[in-house]
């Protein structure tokens, strides 16, 4: 899959990344930052102070009202997106996968963040990030979304994420999608917003992980290679599976939001047009 | 708790084994992949194993799997647990009825208290159990059969009353016996104080024996003795308990006071006393006005004047059909001796010699069965076999009597001599001889079968009459429960001592009474005038009314027990608590599984 269907573009365009604060960016782009900058758009006055830039004195001003104000100006700075998608084999489970309506999710913030002109990084998880910046690299980007494998697509999760962070150029939006099924993700997740980042966690679930169908004595085996155990998969198991995953998709929820960030559970099965108008869209992600 | 089989238990063993064996299966598992094993609790409930060997992980499931094997095992064995009660299975009950019953030492009497012990086992009688009922008095009576039917076994319980009889406890445990002997786990349950002769020849069989021994003190008084003789009456009172008593000896005539005095005696003591009677009264009586616990040991009675009673000497081998003939009369005070040397006869009114050589004797009366040593015969031969003649008209002994079909087998012959006659003949010769002083017969009644007729005690009671003195309307002296007859031809009343009167019909002329069983003055209202009797109870034996802990059979002492148990089947509660066992390990399991 490497095309976003055309009603989902229709859907997207025109909208821009809403974060909930402002990034300086590394190259002048078209989003306009709150801090006062030197780009041609006037934006207010102020009193002039001492060690200010003379150039930016308003004579006309000084002239009429006998009073010293400098000019201050909107500064257009590109917005960095990490886009990471988890590829581990935990989102190949569930009816329908997982990755499916991750990755299309993925494709599709990539693309409006391209589009709206801001400058994207990362791609899946475990494989090597690049940079991408303006329209005619939506196709290269998408590209690296579908491509499969590489040597780090054998580290865990958690790995995965300490190396793409490691590999940001600067802070920005992260926009993880992902299921955060590991044990230590909410922890690893809190540690982000720390850089400076602003985190976006779209976490994809299963319904069969919301309600197991499982019944009997069962020997599970993880699907990433974490072991396995027996279980008698009773009422009481059963309870206990459902407290716990309550108890870690909590935390996943604050982990992200306490950072500033979003938030937004999604089933794997939904429409991904129904899910970009009522978490993103409704939720002001995008705009 | 005991086990009918036990052996049963054995099977624990291996059914134990075999679960353990069960939970040392390992399970079989499915794999299932799933995305997040973290989210799952370690938590395995082995319900199910089918394949390799573990360690066996003994869970909750495991006790309860075994709990219910054990239950259901030791259902099997039949458990039964001991309870208090008498009842179950066949049980027969010997309720003792004699005069110690009625002490009142356990309230109201030892008799109420041994009847509650009855009434409390109907209560408790279950479908399938059956009771029986054996009234032990003078003679043994069943009450009810083997029965389930309580409601017509609780009334026939309360018909039973206590007697101031002596009880033959022998004769109602055989009967007892010979209705559970056969039985195994049938129980005969004697309900008495034990107060009574030895048991002889009693034997339960396959039943269990249980003597429940009802009773607690021992505090009585008793008239020992009140005999007449001549115009001096002698009366002892005596203390059959353990401890110090006080009463007052109170004696009269005809219902005029006579004497009176007030007594202490220790245990054991007696207070004899020697009474001069007036020339006027028939009946003498003499009671203990006192708070002991047995009252009816308390009176008695007799007759002033010869009439009364009538003492018999019977000299022979021993003949029981002759002794219970001749104790029907209530007049006969009756003596037995294998022989008897002529200066001790004295003071018997009549002498009987049965199939024994006759002594020349200063009897008054004499009777010589067999004829041997009469003065009143000459033997001249002897025949071996001979019957009754019929044709010839017996005389008054053999009034009412019927010999025909009767059988003698060795008689004499004989001829009567010195003023003898015949008054009866057979076809060997003369068969009854009336002699100046009294009879003669040519055969043993041994000798012939007689005895087994219903003449005999008739001919015998005619013999005594022939040879009392008139007696007309004297007293007559019974001990409780003694049955009696006189000849009397019309209706009579007998008048109670409680003064309840019972209309009695003679049957072919003669008068059997046989309810004379409690002490008092009785009054027959004759024709002719009133006939007392008088009932008197004079036992030692159950005037000692210490409850007896002990038994004494002929078998050996058997102890009572004071809170009799009985065995009940406890296999119903046991399935239930396996069923209670089962269900909730197959809720356990469901929730497990």
């Amino acid at each position: 899959m490497n095309a976003i269907p055309s009603e989902l573009q229709r859907l997207l365009s025109g909208l821009r990344f809403q974060p909930r604060r402002r990034f300086r960016g590394s190259y002048r782009g078209e989003r306009a930052v709150t801090q006062r900058g030197t780009s041609t758009e006037f934006r207010d006055h102020r009193e002039y102070g001492e060690g200010d830039d003379l150039r930016h004195l308003d004579w006309n001003a000084l002239a009429r009202l006998d009073s010293a104000l400098t000019k201050t100006y909107r500064d257009d700075q590109d917005l960095l997106v990490a886009i990471w998608l988890d590829g581990s084999a935990s989102m190949r489970m569930g009816t329908p996968e997982k990755f499916g309506l991750a990755q299309l999710l993925a494709m599709a913030l990539g693309w409006t963040a391209l589009t709206g002109g801001e400058r994207v990084s990362g791609g899946r998880l475990g494989q090597p990030h690049r940079s991408y910046r303006g329209r005619s690299l939506r196709s290269a980007f998408l590209q690296a979304l579908t491509s499969e494998g590489s040597a780090r697509s054998q580290l865990d999760l958690i790995d995965q994420m300490r190396h793409a962070q490691i590999a940001l150029p600067h802070s920005g939006v992260i926009v993880l999608v992902t299921d955060g099924m590991h044990p230590d993700f909410p922890r690893t997740l809190a540690t982000l917003p720390k850089s400076g980042n602003e985190v976006w966690l779209l976490q994809v679930l299963s319904r069969e992980e919301l309600e197991p169908d499982l019944e009997g004595d069962l020997r599970l085996v993880d699907c990433e290679g974490h072991g396995s155990h027996d279980v008698t998969a009773n009422s009481a198991t059963l309870t206990e599976y459902r407290r716990r995953l309550d108890a870690h998709l909590l935390a996943c929820e604050q982990a992200a939001v306490r950072g500033g960030g979003r938030y937004a559970r999604i089933l794997a099965d939904e429409d991904p047009v129904t899910v970009i108008k009522s978490n993103l869209l409704r939720g002001g992600w995008l705009a | 708790m005991s086990l009918v089989n036990s052996g049963l238990l054995a099977w624990l063993a291996p059914l134990g084994a075999a679960l353990v064996l069960l939970y040392m299966l390992r399970m079989k598992r499915r794999d299932v992949v799933v995305p997040a094993l973290f989210l799952w609790p370690d938590r395995t409930e082995d319900v199910r194993a089918n394949t390799f060997i573990q360690r066996p992980r003994l869970s909750l499931l495991f006790w309860l799997q075994l709990l219910v094997f054990t239950l259901l095992v030791l259902a099997l064995a039949k458990p039964q647990i001991r309870q208090e009660g008498l009842s179950g299975g066949l049980t027969v009950f010997v309720l003792d009825v004699s005069a110690s019953m009625s002490a009142t030492d356990v309230r109201p009497s030892r008799f109420a208290a041994a009847r509650q012990v009855v009434e409390s086992a109907l209560d408790t009688l279950r479908p399938g159990e059956r009771l029986a009922l054996i009234e032990a008095g003078v003679e043994p009576r069943v009450v009810f059969p083997l029965q389930n039917d309580t409601g017509t076994q609780r009334r026939l319980l309360r018909e039973v009353e206590p007697t101031d009889t002596e009880a033959d406890l022998s004769q109602a445990l055989r009967l007892a016996g010979a209705l559970v002997g056969t039985e195994p786990g049938a129980r005969i349950v004697l309900l008495s104080d034990g107060v009574s002769e030895p048991v002889r020849d009693f034997n339960p069989g396959k039943a269990k024996f249980v003597f429940h021994s009802i009773g607690t003190g021992d505090r009585n008084l008793r008239i020992a003795t009140l005999g007449v003789r001549d115009r001096l009456a002698y009366v002892e009172a005596e203390n059959t308990s353990g401890t110090q008593l006080s009463g007052q000896l109170v004696v009269e005539i005809d219902g005029q006071l006579l004497d009176s005095r007030r007594f202490v005696l220790g245990p054991g003591k007696t207070l004899g006393k020697t009474l001069t009677l007036p020339r006027e009264g028939q009946i003498i009586t003499a009671r203990i006005v006192a708070t002991d616990q047995l009252s009816a040991d308390n009176f008695a009675s007799a007759a002033i004047g010869p009439a009364g009673r009538l003492r018999v000497l019977l000299v022979g081998r021993g003949n029981l059909f002759l002794e219970r003939a001749l104790t029907l009369d209530p007049r006969v005070t009756l003596d037995r001796a294998s022989a008897v040397p002529p200066d001790q006869a004295e003071g018997y009114d009549i002498v009987i010699f049965d199939g024994v050589t006759e002594t020349a004797l200063r009897a008054p009366r004499v009777v010589n069965f067999g004829g041997l040593g009469s003065q009143w015969i000459t033997v001249t031969g002897e025949a071996k076999t001979s019957e009754a003649k019929l044709d010839v008209s017996p005389g008054p002994p053999l009034e009412g009597v019927d010999l025909s079909g009767v059988y003698f087998g060795r008689t004499l012959r004989v001829k009567p001599k010195g003023g003898a006659e015949t008054v009866a003949e057979s076809t060997a010769g003369p068969l009854v001889i009336r002699t100046p002083n009294g009879f003669v017969t040519s055969f043993q009644p041994l000798e012939s079968d007689f005895p087994l007729q219903v003449g005999f005690p008739i001919f015998i009671a005619n013999l005594i009459d022939a040879l009392a003195p008139e007696s007309g309307l004297a007293p007559i002296e019974v001990k409780p429960g003694q049955p009696m007859s006189l000849a009397i031809n019309s209706p009579v009343t007998l008048v109670h001592p409680d003064q309840t009167r019972q209309r009695l019909t003679p049957n072919d002329g003669t008068l059997v009474l046989r309810n004379l069983d409690k002490v008092g003055i009785y009054g027959l209202e004759l024709a002719d005038g009133r006939r007392s009797i008088l009932v008197t109870m004079a036992s030692p034996t159950e005037s000692k009314i210490a409850p007896q802990v002990l038994l004494e059979t002929t078998a050996g002492r058997i102890e009572a027990v004071r809170a009799p148990t009985q065995l009940a089947d406890f296999v119903v509660p046991v399935l239930i608590a396996a069923l209670v066992a089962l269900i909730t390990e197959w809720v356990f399991f469901m929730r497990k599984s």
